[in-house]
């Protein structure tokens, strides 16, 4: 019962604090947000097993959180706000060629990662040649470029 | 919530939220505050081990310093100071050592006696000295408000601590 709590307690904790922080501590993984999550499982792993170091409590903790993200993915595709709640909602950043900088400086981004993830993507040079970029709810910037003849002023 | 948002972009076909968002950043802007109060609170020891935590009490010959708040499963070292002749005999009251589990003793107390609902360290004071200073380190074995007493002869400290999880 013990570790089962323990590992519920810091799933919960553990989504909230990465729901609370935002999408951007997920996604656009540097050298050194990697060594961060190292820390962070390293100072979970310990409060998650205690002094216990059997393979029962291993599995129990493992079970704990499989039947938790099963259950969360569940609730979320049937009741609507608990996707909402646990996922957020994708967001539309640049609206034909223009960024809304409104919405980007409050997802903390600027029109430089727009245009970094329309290089690497999408090979687009320019603002003017997006005709969306949307902040996905995994964090991830989608790049949607005007098509061949479509006009970029509208 | 009603789906939206397929129309607001043309042909782009979006669950956005964007009122959801809104109140979303609102929450997100609370936590930052709320993240900096806990990150102060650690600081001043709130969670232990820092200025607001740290508690001492004096009552005739004997000193007690302990920790206010401390953790499951962590150690703290709870100090007690006592003048006495030949030998000092430190006594905590059983139902706080039940709740705690004693990690180590120092200096090692020259003998421990189990009385029904005590138990009493007695420590050897070196020929001329008049005083004892022993650590008592403790771990909490359990979540919660931890109350006791420590007694050398007449005089009596209680001390109460809160654990967290």
């Amino acid at each position: 019962v013990d570790s089962v709590i323990r590992a519920a307690a810091i799933y919960v904790g553990l989504l909230v604090i990465f729901r609370l922080t935002g999408k951007r501590t997920i996604e656009q993984i540097t050298t050194f947000d990697f060594i961060l999550l190292l820390i962070i499982s390293e100072a979970t792993q310990q409060a998650l097993l205690g002094e216990d170091f059997s393979l029962t409590t291993a599995f129990i903790v493992i079970l704990t959180f499989v039947g938790l993200e099963l259950a969360i993915s569940l609730l979320g595709a049937n009741i609507p706000w608990v996707a909402k709640l646990v996922d957020g909602t994708p967001l539309v950043v640049v609206e034909h060629g223009k960024p809304i900088e409104k919405r980007l400086s409050k997802s903390r981004l600027t029109k430089w990662d727009i245009l970094e993830q329309a290089r690497s993507t999408q090979g687009l040079e320019r603002m003017d040649q997006i005709k969306y970029a949307v902040l996905e709810k995994s964090g991830a910037i989608s790049i949607i470029p005007y098509r061949d003849g479509e006009a970029a002023s509208a | 919530v009603a789906e939206q948002g397929t129309d607001a972009y043309g042909g782009l076909e979006i669950d956005e939220d964007y009122p959801y968002q809104r109140l979303e950043w609102r929450i997100e802007r609370a936590w930052w505050f709320v993240l900096l109060g806990l990150l102060v609170a650690a600081v001043l020891g709130v969670f232990g081990g820092g200025a607001v935590s740290g508690r001492d009490s004096r009552q005739g010959a004997l000193e007690v310093e302990w920790e206010r708040f401390v953790r499951r499963d962590a150690a703290f070292a709870l100090d007690v100071t006592a003048r006495g002749q030949e030998t000092v005999t430190v006594v905590f009251d059983a139902r706080y050592l039940e709740l705690v589990r004693v990690r180590s003793v120092e200096p090692e107390p020259e003998s421990v006696d189990l009385g029904t609902s005590t138990v009493a360290y007695t420590f050897r004071v070196a020929p001329g000295g008049s005083e004892v200073r022993a650590r008592f380190w403790l771990e909490a074995q359990r979540a919660g408000t931890l109350a006791g007493d420590v007694a050398v002869g007449q005089d009596e400290v209680s001390i109460e601590q809160f654990v967290y999880p």
